[in-house]
Protein backbone atom coordinates (compact mmCIF):
# COMPACT_ATOMS: atom_id res chain seq x y z
CA UNK A 1 0.00 0.00 0.00
CA UNK A 2 1.17 3.61 -0.78
CA UNK A 3 1.66 6.40 1.29
CA UNK A 4 -1.23 8.14 -0.78
CA UNK A 5 -2.84 4.83 -0.93
CA UNK A 6 -3.18 4.93 3.11
CA UNK A 7 -3.56 8.06 3.41
CA UNK A 8 -7.15 7.92 1.35
CA UNK A 9 -7.95 4.42 2.90
CA UNK A 10 -7.68 6.00 6.13
CA UNK A 11 -9.97 9.25 5.21
CA UNK A 12 -12.67 7.09 3.50
CA UNK A 13 -12.71 4.40 6.94
CA UNK A 14 -13.28 7.31 8.81
CA UNK A 15 -16.07 8.30 6.87
CA UNK A 16 -17.21 4.65 6.56
CA UNK A 17 -17.40 4.61 10.03
CA UNK A 18 -19.64 7.23 10.37
CA UNK A 19 -21.63 5.00 8.08
CA UNK A 20 -20.94 7.30 4.68
CA UNK A 21 -21.74 4.12 1.90
CA UNK A 22 -20.27 6.18 -0.88
CA UNK A 23 -16.71 6.27 0.70
CA UNK A 24 -17.15 2.71 1.79
CA UNK A 25 -17.82 1.22 -1.56
CA UNK A 26 -14.67 3.17 -2.64
CA UNK A 27 -12.65 2.21 0.31
CA UNK A 28 -13.57 -1.82 -0.54
CA UNK A 29 -13.02 -1.13 -3.87
CA UNK A 30 -9.45 0.19 -3.52
CA UNK A 31 -8.87 -2.19 -0.84
CA UNK A 32 -9.58 -5.16 -3.18
CA UNK A 33 -7.19 -4.08 -5.39
CA UNK A 34 -4.82 -3.98 -2.39
CA UNK A 35 -6.03 -6.98 -0.82
CA UNK A 36 -4.80 -8.98 -4.66
CA UNK A 37 -1.79 -7.08 -4.91
CA UNK A 38 -0.46 -8.74 -1.32
CA UNK A 39 -2.00 -12.29 -1.73
CA UNK A 40 -0.13 -12.29 -5.34
CA UNK A 41 2.66 -11.27 -3.36
CA UNK A 42 2.76 -13.44 -0.70
CA UNK A 43 1.40 -16.65 -2.18
CA UNK A 44 2.14 -16.23 -6.27
CA UNK A 45 -0.59 -17.08 -8.81
CA UNK A 46 -3.05 -19.49 -6.70
CA UNK A 47 -5.93 -20.48 -7.66
CA UNK A 48 -7.63 -18.65 -4.26
CA UNK A 49 -6.47 -15.11 -4.60
CA UNK A 50 -10.49 -14.61 -5.51
CA UNK A 51 -10.89 -16.26 -2.30
CA UNK A 52 -8.55 -14.81 -0.09
CA UNK A 53 -9.66 -11.16 -1.34
CA UNK A 54 -13.02 -11.89 -0.35
CA UNK A 55 -12.41 -13.33 2.93
CA UNK A 56 -10.45 -10.27 3.47
CA UNK A 57 -12.73 -7.28 2.76
CA UNK A 58 -15.63 -9.59 4.57
CA UNK A 59 -13.43 -9.16 7.18
CA UNK A 60 -12.64 -5.55 7.36
CA UNK A 61 -16.24 -5.11 7.31
CA UNK A 62 -16.84 -6.61 10.90
CA UNK A 63 -13.34 -5.04 12.06
CA UNK A 64 -14.36 -1.70 10.97
CA UNK A 65 -14.80 -0.89 14.37
CA UNK A 66 -11.65 -1.79 15.58
CA UNK A 67 -10.12 0.54 13.59
CA UNK A 68 -8.54 3.59 15.34
CA UNK A 69 -8.50 6.60 13.59
CA UNK A 70 -5.45 8.07 15.21
CA UNK A 71 -2.96 4.87 14.35
CA UNK A 72 -2.16 4.09 11.00
CA UNK A 73 -4.08 1.95 8.85
CA UNK A 74 -1.77 0.03 6.83
CA UNK A 75 -0.84 -2.29 9.40
CA UNK A 76 -4.34 -2.81 10.06
CA UNK A 77 -4.65 -3.82 7.14
CA UNK A 78 -2.33 -6.00 6.51
CA UNK A 79 -2.64 -7.67 10.01
CA UNK A 80 -6.32 -8.75 8.70
CA UNK A 81 -5.08 -9.74 4.96
CA UNK A 82 -2.19 -11.82 6.23
CA UNK A 83 -4.55 -13.92 8.52
CA UNK A 84 -6.84 -14.53 5.78
CA UNK A 85 -4.52 -15.39 3.81
CA UNK A 86 -3.20 -18.23 6.06
CA UNK A 87 -6.72 -19.06 6.86
CA UNK A 88 -7.72 -19.68 2.91
CA UNK A 89 -4.22 -21.59 2.60
CA UNK A 90 -5.17 -24.21 5.12
CA UNK A 91 -8.75 -24.84 4.02
CA UNK A 92 -7.75 -25.18 0.72
CA UNK A 93 -4.87 -27.48 1.80
CA UNK A 94 -7.15 -28.91 3.63
CA UNK A 95 -10.24 -29.88 1.16
CA UNK A 96 -7.32 -30.45 -1.34
CA UNK A 97 -5.68 -33.38 1.08
CA UNK A 98 -9.63 -34.86 1.14
CA UNK A 99 -10.02 -34.66 -2.66
CA UNK A 100 -7.36 -36.77 -3.08
CA UNK A 101 -8.55 -39.51 -0.42
CA UNK A 102 -11.86 -38.99 -1.65
CA UNK A 103 -10.26 -39.90 -5.16
CA UNK A 104 -8.04 -42.67 -3.79
CA UNK A 105 -10.87 -44.67 -2.40
CA UNK A 106 -13.42 -44.35 -4.85
CA UNK A 107 -10.52 -45.66 -7.28
CA UNK A 108 -9.79 -48.42 -4.89
CA UNK A 109 -13.57 -49.38 -4.73
CA UNK A 110 -14.24 -49.42 -8.13
CA UNK A 111 -11.33 -51.68 -8.90
CA UNK A 112 -12.37 -54.29 -6.06
CA UNK A 113 -15.93 -53.88 -7.59
CA UNK A 114 -15.38 -55.04 -10.95
CA UNK A 115 -17.81 -57.77 -11.83
CA UNK A 116 -19.54 -57.28 -8.80
CA UNK A 117 -23.21 -58.67 -9.16
CA UNK A 118 -24.68 -56.46 -6.75
CA UNK A 119 -23.39 -53.40 -8.31
CA UNK A 120 -26.70 -52.88 -9.54
CA UNK A 121 -27.81 -52.60 -6.37
CA UNK A 122 -25.78 -50.64 -4.78
CA UNK A 123 -25.99 -47.77 -8.06
CA UNK A 124 -29.90 -47.83 -7.26
CA UNK A 125 -28.82 -47.19 -3.50
CA UNK A 126 -26.48 -44.37 -4.59
CA UNK A 127 -29.20 -43.08 -6.73
CA UNK A 128 -31.41 -42.99 -3.95
CA UNK A 129 -29.11 -41.10 -1.58
CA UNK A 130 -28.04 -38.72 -3.90
CA UNK A 131 -32.07 -38.46 -4.51
CA UNK A 132 -31.86 -37.40 -0.28
CA UNK A 133 -29.39 -34.83 -0.81
CA UNK A 134 -30.13 -30.99 -1.14
CA UNK A 135 -30.78 -30.20 -4.48
CA UNK A 136 -27.97 -27.60 -4.47
CA UNK A 137 -25.38 -29.96 -3.11
CA UNK A 138 -26.91 -33.20 -5.41
CA UNK A 139 -26.66 -30.73 -8.50
CA UNK A 140 -23.09 -30.09 -7.16
CA UNK A 141 -22.36 -34.07 -6.72
CA UNK A 142 -23.53 -35.25 -9.47
CA UNK A 143 -21.61 -32.36 -11.46
CA UNK A 144 -18.53 -33.60 -10.31
CA UNK A 145 -18.82 -37.04 -9.78
CA UNK A 146 -20.90 -38.14 -12.95
CA UNK A 147 -21.31 -35.05 -15.47
CA UNK A 148 -17.63 -34.77 -15.30
CA UNK A 149 -18.32 -31.08 -14.60
CA UNK A 150 -15.25 -28.21 -13.34
CA UNK A 151 -15.66 -27.08 -9.96
CA UNK A 152 -15.07 -23.67 -11.70
CA UNK A 153 -17.98 -24.09 -13.74
CA UNK A 154 -19.80 -25.41 -10.79
CA UNK A 155 -18.89 -22.42 -9.03
CA UNK A 156 -20.18 -19.95 -12.08
CA UNK A 157 -23.33 -21.59 -12.19
CA UNK A 158 -24.49 -21.48 -8.36
CA UNK A 159 -22.50 -18.20 -8.05
CA UNK A 160 -20.23 -20.04 -4.69
CA UNK A 161 -16.49 -19.32 -4.85
CA UNK A 162 -14.92 -22.60 -5.68
CA UNK A 163 -13.68 -23.55 -2.42
CA UNK A 164 -17.01 -23.51 -1.08
CA UNK A 165 -18.49 -25.72 -4.13
CA UNK A 166 -15.65 -27.95 -2.59
CA UNK A 167 -16.08 -27.87 1.24
CA UNK A 168 -19.97 -28.36 -0.45
CA UNK A 169 -19.31 -31.20 -2.43
CA UNK A 170 -17.00 -33.02 0.25
CA UNK A 171 -19.83 -32.66 3.22
CA UNK A 172 -22.25 -34.28 0.19
CA UNK A 173 -19.51 -37.20 0.23
CA UNK A 174 -19.82 -37.72 3.93
CA UNK A 175 -23.72 -37.61 3.87
CA UNK A 176 -23.79 -40.20 0.99
CA UNK A 177 -21.66 -42.59 2.95
CA UNK A 178 -24.01 -42.04 5.89
CA UNK A 179 -27.13 -42.60 4.40
CA UNK A 180 -25.23 -45.60 2.48
CA UNK A 181 -24.71 -47.37 5.86
CA UNK A 182 -20.52 -45.95 6.32
CA UNK A 183 -18.92 -44.05 8.93
CA UNK A 184 -17.68 -41.08 7.15
CA UNK A 185 -15.00 -40.84 9.67
CA UNK A 186 -13.30 -44.65 9.12
CA UNK A 187 -13.86 -43.41 5.47
CA UNK A 188 -12.28 -40.31 4.44
CA UNK B 1 -20.01 -14.32 -5.88
CA UNK B 2 -18.22 -11.67 -7.85
CA UNK B 3 -16.00 -8.57 -6.24
CA UNK B 4 -18.85 -6.46 -7.14
CA UNK B 5 -21.53 -8.39 -5.68
CA UNK B 6 -19.77 -8.77 -2.46
CA UNK B 7 -19.07 -5.24 -2.02
CA UNK B 8 -22.62 -4.24 -2.89
CA UNK B 9 -24.01 -6.43 0.43
CA UNK B 10 -21.00 -5.15 2.37
CA UNK B 11 -21.91 -1.62 1.66
CA UNK B 12 -25.46 -2.01 1.84
CA UNK B 13 -24.74 -3.66 5.51
CA UNK B 14 -22.64 -0.32 6.44
CA UNK B 15 -24.05 1.25 9.64
CA UNK B 16 -22.02 4.04 12.07
CA UNK B 17 -19.94 2.69 14.38
CA UNK B 18 -17.96 3.82 17.47
CA UNK B 19 -14.92 3.10 17.31
CA UNK B 20 -13.38 1.06 19.88
CA UNK B 21 -11.27 2.88 22.96
CA UNK B 22 -7.49 2.17 22.49
CA UNK B 23 -6.60 -1.50 23.84
CA UNK B 24 -4.69 -0.20 27.08
CA UNK B 25 -7.68 1.69 28.05
CA UNK B 26 -10.03 -1.28 27.92
CA UNK B 27 -7.27 -2.97 29.67
CA UNK B 28 -7.31 -0.69 32.38
CA UNK B 29 -10.50 -1.11 32.94
CA UNK B 30 -10.48 -4.60 33.13
CA UNK B 31 -7.93 -4.32 35.54
CA UNK B 32 -9.60 -2.09 37.52
CA UNK B 33 -12.32 -4.45 37.63
CA UNK B 34 -9.69 -7.17 38.33
CA UNK B 35 -8.15 -5.66 41.18
CA UNK B 36 -12.22 -5.05 42.23
CA UNK B 37 -12.67 -8.91 42.26
CA UNK B 38 -9.34 -9.56 44.38
CA UNK B 39 -10.41 -7.02 46.69
CA UNK B 40 -13.73 -8.99 47.49
CA UNK B 41 -12.43 -12.01 47.94
CA UNK B 42 -9.58 -10.65 50.57
CA UNK B 43 -12.42 -9.32 52.13
CA UNK B 44 -14.70 -11.99 52.24
CA UNK B 45 -12.10 -14.89 53.18
CA UNK B 46 -9.88 -12.41 54.99
CA UNK B 47 -6.17 -11.28 54.56
CA UNK B 48 -3.78 -13.68 56.04
CA UNK B 49 -3.14 -14.15 59.24
CA UNK B 50 0.54 -14.00 58.92
CA UNK B 51 0.38 -11.13 56.24
CA UNK B 52 2.77 -8.94 58.35
CA UNK B 53 5.67 -11.37 58.42
CA UNK B 54 4.63 -11.81 54.67
CA UNK B 55 4.68 -8.67 53.74
CA UNK B 56 8.45 -8.01 55.32
CA UNK B 57 9.74 -10.80 53.06
CA UNK B 58 11.84 -9.98 49.90
CA UNK B 59 10.66 -12.84 47.77
CA UNK B 60 7.00 -12.46 49.18
CA UNK B 61 7.13 -8.92 47.35
CA UNK B 62 8.58 -9.74 44.62
CA UNK B 63 6.59 -12.52 43.85
CA UNK B 64 3.58 -10.24 44.13
CA UNK B 65 5.20 -7.35 41.97
CA UNK B 66 6.14 -10.28 39.57
CA UNK B 67 2.53 -12.01 39.69
CA UNK B 68 0.98 -8.43 38.94
CA UNK B 69 3.10 -7.75 36.26
CA UNK B 70 1.73 -10.88 34.52
CA UNK B 71 -1.84 -9.92 34.89
CA UNK B 72 -1.28 -6.29 33.96
CA UNK B 73 1.01 -7.71 30.62
CA UNK B 74 -1.23 -10.76 29.72
CA UNK B 75 -4.28 -8.39 30.20
CA UNK B 76 -2.82 -5.92 27.46
CA UNK B 77 -1.66 -8.29 25.36
CA UNK B 78 -5.08 -9.78 25.72
CA UNK B 79 -7.00 -5.90 24.81
CA UNK B 80 -3.99 -5.71 22.02
CA UNK B 81 -4.72 -9.01 20.20
CA UNK B 82 -7.92 -8.38 19.29
CA UNK B 83 -7.23 -5.58 17.19
CA UNK B 84 -5.93 -5.97 14.15
CA UNK B 85 -2.08 -5.13 14.41
CA UNK B 86 -2.59 -3.56 17.71
CA UNK B 87 0.74 -5.54 18.45
CA UNK B 88 3.11 -4.80 15.88
CA UNK B 89 5.88 -7.25 17.43
CA UNK B 90 5.22 -10.77 17.54
CA UNK B 91 7.55 -11.21 20.22
CA UNK B 92 5.73 -9.43 22.20
CA UNK B 93 2.98 -11.93 23.20
CA UNK B 94 5.92 -13.81 24.82
CA UNK B 95 6.56 -11.74 27.54
CA UNK B 96 3.28 -12.76 30.07
CA UNK B 97 4.57 -16.71 29.64
CA UNK B 98 8.44 -15.49 30.23
CA UNK B 99 7.62 -14.06 33.68
CA UNK B 100 5.73 -17.25 34.47
CA UNK B 101 8.96 -19.17 34.31
CA UNK B 102 10.54 -16.27 35.91
CA UNK B 103 8.49 -16.91 38.88
CA UNK B 104 9.02 -20.75 38.80
CA UNK B 105 12.91 -19.86 38.61
CA UNK B 106 12.68 -17.64 41.86
CA UNK B 107 10.56 -20.26 43.23
CA UNK B 108 12.93 -23.31 42.40
CA UNK B 109 15.95 -21.28 43.90
CA UNK B 110 13.87 -20.43 47.21
CA UNK B 111 13.40 -23.88 47.49
CA UNK B 112 17.05 -24.58 47.27
CA UNK B 113 18.19 -22.16 49.23
CA UNK B 114 16.44 -23.12 52.20
CA UNK B 115 16.56 -26.91 51.15
CA UNK B 116 13.31 -27.26 50.71
CA UNK B 117 11.15 -30.87 49.32
CA UNK B 118 9.62 -29.46 46.68
CA UNK B 119 7.39 -33.22 46.28
CA UNK B 120 5.97 -32.86 49.78
CA UNK B 121 3.23 -30.19 49.01
CA UNK B 122 0.36 -31.48 50.71
CA UNK B 123 -3.54 -31.18 49.76
CA UNK B 124 -3.95 -27.86 49.10
CA UNK B 125 -6.67 -28.19 46.09
CA UNK B 126 -8.72 -24.85 48.45
CA UNK B 127 -6.27 -22.74 47.06
CA UNK B 128 -7.02 -23.87 43.41
CA UNK B 129 -10.21 -23.15 43.99
CA UNK B 130 -9.54 -19.79 45.25
CA UNK B 131 -7.65 -18.97 42.40
CA UNK B 132 -10.26 -20.25 40.01
CA UNK B 133 -12.93 -18.69 41.64
CA UNK B 134 -11.68 -15.56 41.65
CA UNK B 135 -10.41 -15.54 38.26
CA UNK B 136 -13.85 -16.98 36.46
CA UNK B 137 -15.80 -13.67 36.54
CA UNK B 138 -12.78 -11.61 35.29
CA UNK B 139 -11.78 -14.07 32.63
CA UNK B 140 -15.50 -14.11 31.55
CA UNK B 141 -15.57 -10.60 31.18
CA UNK B 142 -11.96 -10.42 29.54
CA UNK B 143 -12.95 -12.44 27.13
CA UNK B 144 -16.33 -10.78 26.24
CA UNK B 145 -14.26 -7.51 25.93
CA UNK B 146 -12.01 -9.38 23.70
CA UNK B 147 -14.86 -10.66 21.43
CA UNK B 148 -15.99 -7.33 21.25
CA UNK B 149 -13.09 -6.50 18.91
CA UNK B 150 -11.86 -8.92 16.62
CA UNK B 151 -8.97 -11.22 17.30
CA UNK B 152 -7.75 -12.72 14.77
CA UNK B 153 -5.73 -15.71 16.28
CA UNK B 154 -8.03 -16.95 19.15
CA UNK B 155 -5.50 -19.26 20.28
CA UNK B 156 -3.53 -16.60 22.04
CA UNK B 157 -6.32 -14.20 22.86
CA UNK B 158 -8.03 -17.12 24.86
CA UNK B 159 -4.57 -18.31 26.39
CA UNK B 160 -3.38 -14.51 27.02
CA UNK B 161 -6.83 -13.71 29.07
CA UNK B 162 -6.60 -17.16 31.04
CA UNK B 163 -3.27 -16.07 31.96
CA UNK B 164 -4.45 -12.50 32.88
CA UNK B 165 -7.45 -13.93 35.00
CA UNK B 166 -5.49 -16.57 36.84
CA UNK B 167 -2.61 -14.18 37.90
CA UNK B 168 -5.00 -11.91 39.18
CA UNK B 169 -6.81 -15.06 40.89
CA UNK B 170 -3.37 -16.07 42.21
CA UNK B 171 -2.70 -12.89 43.53
CA UNK B 172 -6.01 -12.68 45.78
CA UNK B 173 -5.18 -16.53 46.79
CA UNK B 174 -1.84 -15.15 47.91
CA UNK B 175 -3.01 -12.96 49.72
CA UNK B 176 -5.60 -15.09 51.92
CA UNK B 177 -3.56 -18.25 51.82
CA UNK B 178 -1.41 -18.07 54.97
CA UNK B 179 0.98 -21.12 53.82
CA UNK B 180 4.39 -20.39 53.09
CA UNK B 181 5.73 -24.02 51.94
CA UNK B 182 7.74 -23.65 48.69
CA UNK B 183 5.68 -27.12 47.67
CA UNK B 184 2.30 -25.65 48.58
CA UNK B 185 3.19 -22.56 46.59
CA UNK B 186 4.60 -24.68 43.27
CA UNK B 187 2.24 -26.85 43.23
CA UNK B 188 -1.14 -25.02 44.28
CA UNK B 189 -0.40 -21.44 43.06
CA UNK B 190 2.16 -21.27 40.48
CA UNK B 191 1.03 -24.51 38.46
CA UNK B 192 -2.76 -23.76 38.20
CA UNK B 193 -2.14 -20.45 36.61
CA UNK B 194 0.37 -21.94 34.32
CA UNK B 195 -1.36 -25.34 33.67
CA UNK B 196 -4.64 -23.96 33.30
CA UNK B 197 -3.51 -21.54 30.46
CA UNK B 198 -1.36 -23.70 28.59
CA UNK B 199 -4.64 -25.86 28.29
CA UNK B 200 -6.76 -22.46 27.14
CA UNK B 201 -4.30 -22.42 24.83
CA UNK B 202 -4.30 -26.32 23.58
CA UNK B 203 -8.26 -26.78 24.02
CA UNK B 204 -8.87 -23.31 22.12
CA UNK B 205 -6.13 -24.03 19.19
CA UNK B 206 -7.82 -27.60 18.94
CA UNK B 207 -11.34 -25.53 18.49
CA UNK B 208 -10.14 -23.23 16.14
CA UNK B 209 -8.43 -26.10 13.91
CA UNK B 210 -11.59 -28.55 14.06
CA UNK B 211 -14.09 -24.98 12.95
CA UNK B 212 -11.22 -25.04 10.04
Amino acid sequence: MTAAEEAQAAALMQAAQGGDQTAYMHLLATLTIVARRFVRHRAGATTWIDDAVQETLISVHRARHTWDGTRPFAPWFYAIASHRIVDVYRREHRVRLREDASDHLEATASSQNVGDPDDAVDMAAVHAALAALPARQRDIVEGLKLREESVKSLAARHGMSESAVKVMAHRGYKRLRTLLGGTPENRS
Amino acid sequence: MSHERLIAELVADVSPVTPLPAPRVRAARWILLAVVAVGAAVALRGLRDNWPMAISDPAFVVTTVLVLAIGVSAAMLTMGLAVPGAVSRPWLRWIPPGLLVVWLTILLVDAAIDGAQLTRGGWGSSCLWKTWGIGVGPAALLLTMARSATPLDWRWTAGMAAIAALAFGVLGTEMICPVTSHAHILTWHFLPVALSSAAVFGVVALWTRSRG
